[in-house]
């Protein structure tokens, strides 16, 4: 109980921790970072992986489909320590050396299982599109190529958004263990101001706050997400 | 031009297709020519619909040949797009794309597919629409339509194409009986400017009116072709007659 009333006394723990803001703040800045840009790179490669997937040349869609399975369902830390260690800390690429600190390796890391589920996203998106679409594309001379992107695609972008926006959130929350390898994200800072201050008593409230920045950033996503799902989960009309 | 409305613009010898162990068609021979109506009347099942899906290679064929203007359809090397500029096919379910306008709709494949200018294709498009008479919903929605106009904007976004040959895969099915008739009338236009044109039909009388030639199908092969008068007054085969008996 004592613990308690001490976090709201003035003058005590949150005295201590509120200067520490702006540093938290920064290190939850390169979370969000991290997980905007391996989303994204997650989602140019997944569109690709999720379209080899549905090719009909079995040589393409079988290894598509088994890269796809692999990625969804590797434990994400697992393969946040694989990377970590499998990249070099720098490459020579020509005559230019170019260094990937820590926060790029987790970048890479995320940027994988991303891959696995925007790719199982995009096939289910392109499946939920009526064969009859194809078949009217294809009788107007359209390749399969374009059919996917002027035809069908656009038809499944509304089944596609909301559970593009739920794998985001997932990865904004997973970013977290990036702490596990020493990238300076929100939970290695806070790790070290409480090392800093050596007062148990701010280990609660600590990490309280980086809840409450993880809740704050995901919560309205999640909730945009569940709005359009309801929204368009009738699907286009025919 | 007298030449060549003689010759036959789709040749069809002994083709034959299996889905699996099923076979849908049993030696299908026919020849159409330049400009001739042709109708494929017959019980469901009886692979009328597989044979226009041949036709434009949707399905590929397991033996015999198909030429369309010149264009070996079962070569390997087919080049399946150049075959599908030249026929046009229409199908039961409209299959508008629907994220799309009406107008849209008419223009994507003539500016996606043939790089065609912007400007020749938008007036292209509005002059069919005008004679699918739709002129005024060029911005609705496919969803926003009725069945019967859906399908007549099908018919102007494939004839905006310029295709030689149109098919028309039982396209009046789904429809209303009250919209059935704005779309025959659709066809009955594109029929009468000279355009090459096979039918998948259950409508009898449309049928008789407006063909050419009238193909019976049953169970994957042709049973009788004739001109209309004769078919529909002077049935020879006997499974014609029971058919035609059920159906009129």
């Amino acid at each position: 109980m004592t613990t308690i009333v001490s976090w709201f006394d003035p003058g005590s723990v949150w005295a201590i921790l509120i200067p520490w803001f702006p540093l938290m703040l920064k290190g939850f800045g390169l979370n969000i970072a991290i997980s905007a840009l391996s989303m994204l790179i997650g989602i140019f490669a997944g569109a690709v992986l999720g379209a080899l997937q549905m090719s009909k040349i079995k040589a393409i869609g079988a290894p598509a489909r088994f890269l796809t399975l692999f990625l969804r369902n590797s434990p994400w830390l697992v393969i946040v320590f694989y990377v970590m260690f499998l990249m070099p800390f720098e490459m020579r690429i020509g005559s230019h050396w170019i260094s990937f600190p820590d926060w790029v390796k987790a970048v890479v890391a995320f940027s994988l299982p991303v891959t696995g589920y925007i790719s199982e996203i995009v096939r289910g998106g392109m499946r939920s599109v009526p064969t009859t679409q194809w078949e009217a594309a294809a009788a107007l001379a359209f390749g399969p190529v374009r059919t996917a992107f002027s035809v069908i695609l656009p038809q499944a972008f509304r089944q596609m958004l909301p559970p593009t926006m739920n794998l985001y959130c997932s990865v904004a929350m997973a970013t977290s263990l990036a702490n596990i390898v020493g990238v300076q994200e929100v939970i290695t800072v806070t790790q070290t101001i409480l090392t800093t201050e050596t007062k148990p008593g701010l280990i609660l409230p600590a990490y309280g706050t980086t809840l409450v920045l993880f809740f704050l950033y995901v919560f309205p996503i999640s909730l945009l997400s569940r709005r359009l799902e309801k929204i368009w989960g009738k699907g286009i009309q025919r | 031009m007298k030449a060549e409305n003689a010759t036959p613009q789709v040749i069809l010898k002994d083709v034959r297709k299996s889905y699996g162990q099923l076979e849908v068609l049993k030696g299908i021979s026919m020849s159409v020519n330049r400009s001739e109506i042709v109708s494929i009347i017959g019980p469901s099942g009886s692979g009328k619909s597989t044979i226009l899906r041949c036709i434009n290679a949707l399905a590929p064929v397991n033996a015999g040949s198909i030429n369309v203007a010149g264009i070996e359809v079962n070569d390997p090397k087919l080049d399946e797009r150049a075959l599908r500029r030249r026929v046009g096919m229409v199908f039961q379910s409209y299959n508008l794309f629907p994220h799309r306008t009406v107008l849209q709709n008419i223009m994507m494949a003539p500016l996606q597919v043939l790089k065609q200018n912007r400007a020749d294709v938008e007036q292209r498009a509005r002059a069919l629409l005008a004679k699918v008479r739709l002129s005024e919903k060029e911005n609705a929605y496919p969803g926003e339509l009725s069945g019967g106009q859906q399908q007549r904007v099908a018919i102007a976004r494939s004839l905006c194409m310029n295709p030689e040959v149109m098919m028309f895969d039982e396209v009046t099915a789904a429809l209303d009986p009250e919209t059935v008739k704005e779309v025959l009338t659709t066809i009955r236009d594109v029929a009468a400017e000279g355009m090459t044109c096979i039918l998948v039909t259950h409508e009898m009388r449309f049928a008789r009116e407006i063909s050419d030639t009238v193909y019976f199908t049953d169970q994957g092969r042709i049973v009788e072709s004739n001109n209309p008068k004769d078919f529909f007054e002077n049935p020879q085969d006997d499974r014609t007659k029971a058919f035609l008996d059920k159906v009129l």
